[in-house]
């Protein structure tokens, strides 16, 4: 009855529909010169507040600014970082807990990307299922609030390895949370010796105008 | 939980190749996943028995080889595996390299079919 089984080899990524539709949007945002920001952290790093200051600094240097935001069910985020003048699309993964380039490219539809010259994309408070799925963004930071501590990168070194950028956030409450700074720069660079680091502090503005160089730096 | 996600993808990516072939059933799918993934083994192989699938993947088993982090320094002109954790360091001079040669893979290498 059961014959021998056949052999067929396949060599492909697991997420190779995803990845072939992350490509597609890169192309269609290198074309028309948008960069975008693919912003992930844990739940509560501060990854709206950030992005709220950094857009308003962005649109008062007449910069176009457009984001996308997910979140497992509300709206708040979304409602939040359109007070600073950037457009906004709320995505609600209904449970899913990280964005797909699927999903971005339905956001896009009725954002007026085109105009923008950034482009956010803040992603579900997850610092595991994101790392995998590419948006087809310029540019992938990374946030770890001082509160967090130390060795986040350690605990979820596929996030932080496939960032490009680590923002320290809520750097006001460093001597508080009692923060080590240097042992989280070490853990950081250790699993990524390429990343780039900015410290940062949405309530104090600290660190925002060089975040904001970094990220329009090609 | 993002293993149901690539359970899926996983079982979608083959369909995708086996369109207008004359397939009875899917015996085995074997995939690779480095350390550095983000995917855990145990969490895709109870995601993958657990979801629900087609005729043809019915019976599927899932084979995963597991890839170790492997690192290449430009000063030594050596590789080596890094145990304990993910930092990127040279076994022989301790310097930091952001050069890997495996550990990062999330494929799917073959399957076995009727
Ligand atoms: N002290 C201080 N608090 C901050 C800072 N940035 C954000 N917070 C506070 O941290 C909390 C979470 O900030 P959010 O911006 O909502 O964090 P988030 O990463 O967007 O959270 P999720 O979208 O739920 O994952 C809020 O209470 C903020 O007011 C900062 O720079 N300093
Ligand atoms: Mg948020
Ligand atoms: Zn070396």
């Amino acid at each position: 009855m059961s014959n021998n089984p056949k052999i067929m080899t396949i060599r492909t990524g697991i997420l190779e529909e995803n990845d072939r539709r992350a490509q597609i949007l890169r192309r269609n945002f290198a074309k028309n010169k948008t960069t975008v920001i693919n912003v992930v952290s844990s739940p509560g790093s501060g990854k709206t507040e950030l992005l709220t200051v950094v857009s308003r600094e962005l649109i008062t240097k007449g910069l176009h600014v457009c984001a996308i935001v997910g979140d497992l069910s509300t709206d708040h985020d979304a409602k939040r970082l359109a007070s600073s003048g950037a457009h906004t699309y709320q995505i609600n993964t209904h449970g899913a807990c990280h964005l797909d380039a699927r999903m971005v490219k339905q956001g896009l539809k009725t954002l007026p990307w085109r105009d923008a010259d950034i482009l956010f994309i803040e992603n579900v408070g997850n610092l595991v299922c994101p790392a995998s799925y590419d948006l087809g963004e310029t540019k992938r930071m990374v946030l770890m609030a001082v509160t967090e501590g130390e060795d986040k990168p350690l605990k979820y070194p596929t996030m932080f390895h496939s960032a490009d950028i680590c923002v320290i956030s809520k750097i006001d409450l460093a001597s508080v949370a009692e923060f080590d700074e240097q042992k989280a720069i070490q853990n950081i660079y250790d699993v990524n010796p390429d990343i780039l680091i900015v410290k940062t502090s949405a309530k104090k503005r600290i660190g925002i105008e060089e975040l904001v160089t970094n990220l329009l730096a090609k | 939980m993002h293993e149901l996600a690539v359970a899926q993808s996983i079982i979608q990516t083959v369909s995708s190749h086996l369109e207008n072939k004359n397939i009875r059933k899917v015996s085995r799918i074997y995939v690779t996943l480095g350390v550095l993934s983000g995917v855990e083994k145990g969490a895709l192989l109870e995601s993958f028995s657990l979801m629900p699938k087609q005729t043809l993947f019915h019976t599927t088993k899932l084979n995963i080889k597991e890839c170790e982090l492997v690192v290449y320094c430009d000063s030594c002109k050596r590789q080596s595996t890094i145990k304990n954790g993910f930092r990127l360091q040279c076994a022989s001079c301790g310097k930091r390299t952001s050069r890997i040669i495996k550990g990062t893979e999330m494929t799917i290498d073959r399957i076995t079919y009727e």
